[in-house]
């Protein structure tokens, strides 16, 4: 029997929302120990990013939603586009003079803080899409 | 106007234009017409989309996290 997806709108169980949140915030501050370039650091993406990869690959989504070809569209040229520029600025010399996204958060992502920060972003947005 | 500038300018203006149009989005107007959540929401109904945004989100991850 299919399980009826939840509609999208449901908030996603209480349980298991509160077990996940306290624990990306929990492993962030713990992963941005491991500085950028080293082993610890590999480690600290590479094992949460499989696990995640490997759940939300077999899990079907609750929430159902459809999006017009339109926003898809937009979507899509906006992500194209700030990948071409990316693409430039590599292509020009991916230097001071030329700096692609990365140098401008190197500064950044160089402190503790900021690591923090950046694993809160990358993970909470992976766990977001594996909860949909 | 030196390089720097233009490509910090730009990286800007991509960056800006998401967010308009994200809040357009939420509010059911714009060009999407949609959040870029609802869109992500969406694109990962099928396995290939889901391969596609979490390939993305976990190279995102190494590349400035990890790299």
């Amino acid at each position: 029997m299919t399980p009826t997806p939840r509609p999208v709108d449901e908030p996603a169980p209480v349980a298991r929302v509160r077990l996940l949140w306290p624990a990306v915030i929990g492993y962030a501050l713990v992963a941005a120990v491991a500085r950028p370039l080293t082993g610890p650091a590999a480690g600290a993406v590479l094992l949460p990013g499989g696990a995640l990869l490997a759940v939300g690959l077999r899990r079907v989504p609750d929430r159902l939603r459809q999006v017009g070809p339109r926003a898809a569209v937009v979507w899509l040229g906006l992500g194209v586009l700030f990948c071409l520029w990316e693409l430039g600025a590599l292509l020009a010399g991916n230097d001071e003079a030329h700096p692609t996204f990365s140098i401008f958060t190197d500064p950044l992502l160089d402190t503790y803080p900021g690591r923090v920060v950046g694993y809160l972003l990358w993970l909470g947005t992976g766990a977001w899409l594996v909860t949909r | 106007m030196t390089a720097r500038a233009v490509i910090t300018a730009g990286f800007l203006a991509i960056l800006l234009v998401m967010l308009v149009v994200d809040v357009a989005g939420r509010r059911g107007v714009g060009p999407a017409r949609a959040p870029l959540g609802e869109a992500l929401t969406a694109a990962i109904r099928t396995t290939a989309g889901r391969a596609l945004v979490l390939g993305v989100w976990l190279w995102l991850g190494w590349h400035f996290l990890a790299r």
